[in-house]
């Protein structure tokens, strides 16, 4: 789809609308309004971080760049690496290199694929701030939910390349809402022994371990009585409920 | 028609693709290096054979090739072979930035594909510069011909060049969209290649490929420019091998090949985009 957005394939059937204008008849317009990001690549490793920007300035015609380069690279903090070979990047400085390909070109739309694949989640901070100041329209596609929840106002939900749904982030959370998700710590001798009493029950579902924690969802809110009951004869040391989050609603959605 | 405005735009969308591929085609100097040296092992073996051919008797002659003439097509034949890298180049070129996943940033930029085509080969040709001009200036100083002559002889090296060019920009989409098409692609070229006489002269291959070789046009491109430099030599006997067809099939192929191809690129890129990886 952001292809085919962006015009760097044609569509077998049909046609879309950037800014009002087809994309397929105003395709130099397109061209020229959209910023493209596919995570890090569409840069040269074989060059410097500064020959690259230097160079997709000159194709897209951009002026004093010079000026624009420096203020980009102090934005994405990789001022200090633009006189190395790319090679030399690490995924994090790849990923800012390609976003500042594109903030040069300063594109009425920005279409980005998977930025954040791959990232430690400092750099994955850095960029969610970074792309919300910059105030602009995003198109972004992501299987990260954490940063599609920080960054959309609208979503889009895709299985099998079809459209399930289109919302907000709070519409698409109320689909979630009757399911509680619980995370309750417990000590480590009689965690076992809980899990195995929640498989033979039916309010419980959904268990997850993780060292002491356990996650379940509960079936309602009705349901809390009878699981107290149950834990009361558990060493538990810590029970709260789970804001629902997107990462559900994807679960949920693509089941 | 281009306004001068997107004329000086693509003049600057040019000189940027240009300097870009210097810059990586010099980043290993080694590799670079390695680039001058395939053609002169190319066309060391068929001057040894033609020496070793004169020296048993001098008054051998194929067509208009003879002893004392036959290493200057031979240094011809170095320039050419340099313009033919371009070919090969344009294809390694599109090759690795297809694997490298740089090419979206080059498709999805608001650039004409002669921007392309012309960035390519004229950076092509400034890389070649140095080894071809000390080829085409050993030539000189070996085989003297007068100034008018060597401005033709090198603009029918610019017309070749831009005919190889075209013909990478050709190689180069379909290792773009279709790699399986381009093996049958690269194999006709070879054989094309094969049967330009580039290195050889048509005479001494036996009369059943003769017939073939005179359905090549790039055996009317190469044979041209050495008709021309044999003018500023010998004019009445490279008159006596010198048609009409050597100057149309220059002539057709520099004006029609870079539109064919770019008419080309556009339709397979359209159809099928980047593919196989």
């Amino acid at each position: 789809m952001v292809s085919i957005l962006t015009t760097l394939i044609q569509p077998s059937s049909g046609t879309a609308n950037i800014l009002g204008r087809d994309i397929l008849k105003w395709n130099k317009f397109v061209k020229e309004n959209v910023g493209l990001m596919l995570g890090g690549d569409m840069i040269y490793h074989r060059l410097t971080g500064y020959r690259n920007l230097i160079f997709f300035c000159k194709l897209y015609n951009i002026k004093d760049y010079k000026s624009k380069i420096e203020n980009v690279a102090e934005l994405l903090k990789i001022a200090d690496w633009l006189n190395q070979y790319v090679e030399n990047y690490s995924t994090g400085m790849k990923v800012k290199l390609a976003l500042a390909r594109v903030l040069l070109i300063e594109p009425k739309i920005l279409f980005l694929d998977e930025p954040m694949l791959g990232l430690d989640p400092n750099i994955i901070k850095d960029l969610i701030e970074i792309l919300i100041d910059l105030k602009k329209t995003i198109f972004l596609t992501s299987h990260h939910m954490d940063v599609v929840q920080n960054l959309c106002n609208r979503i889009a939900f895709l299985k099998n390349g079809e459209l399930v749904k289109v919302d907000t982030q709070e519409n698409f959370k109320k689909l979630i809402t009757e399911v509680i998700r619980i995370e309750i710590e417990i000590n480590d001798l009689k965690k076992n022994e809980l899990i195995e009493t929640f498989s033979t029950i039916n309010f419980v579902s959904d268990i997850i371990l993780n060292k002491n924690n356990i996650t379940f969802s509960l079936k309602n809110k009705q349901s809390y009585s009878k699981l107290f009951e149950i834990l009361k004869d558990y060493p538990i040391t810590q029970i709260r409920e789970l804001e629902p989050d997107l990462n559900d609603v994807f679960i949920k959605l693509s089941n | 028609m281009l306004s001068p405005t997107s004329l000086k735009r693509s003049l600057k969308q040019t000189m940027a693709l240009v300097e870009r591929n210097i810059y990586l085609e010099t980043r290993f100097k080694l590799v670079f290096l390695t680039h001058f040296l395939g053609p002169i092992v190319q066309i060391l073996m068929p001057l040894i054979i033609f020496g070793v051919i004169f020296n048993i008797n001098e008054n051998y002659q194929f067509g208009y090739w003879t002893s004392q003439n036959y290493i200057l097509f031979m240094l011809i034949a170095f320039c050419i072979q340099f313009l033919r890298q371009i070919n090969d180049n344009f294809r390694l070129l599109l090759q690795r930035e297809k694997y490298w996943k740089s090419l979206q940033a080059l498709m999805v930029a608001p650039i004409n594909r002669y921007v392309l085509l012309f960035g390519f080969l004229i950076s092509e040709m400034i890389l070649i510069s140095i080894a071809f001009s000390a080829f085409f200036i050993l030539a000189i100083i070996l085989f003297p011909i007068n100034i008018f002559y060597v401005i033709l002889v090198l603009l029918l090296f610019l017309c070749s060049a831009i005919i190889f060019g075209s013909i990478g920009l050709i190689t180069g989409i379909l290792i773009i969209t279709k790699e399986g098409w381009l093996g049958v692609f690269s194999l006709g070229l070879k054989i094309l290649f094969w049967l330009s006489c580039f290195s050889y002269p048509l005479q001494i291959f036996p009369e059943f490929l003769q017939f073939f070789i005179l359905f090549n046009p790039l055996y009317y491109i190469i044979d041209l420019v050495r008709l021309t430099w044999l003018m500023g030599i010998d004019p009445s006997l490279a008159l006596t091998f010198l048609t009409p067809t050597h100057i149309i099939i220059m002539t057709l192929f520099t004006v029609f090949l870079p539109i064919i191809s770019v008419y080309l690129f556009n339709k397979f890129y359209d159809r099928f985009g980047i593919s196989g990886y």
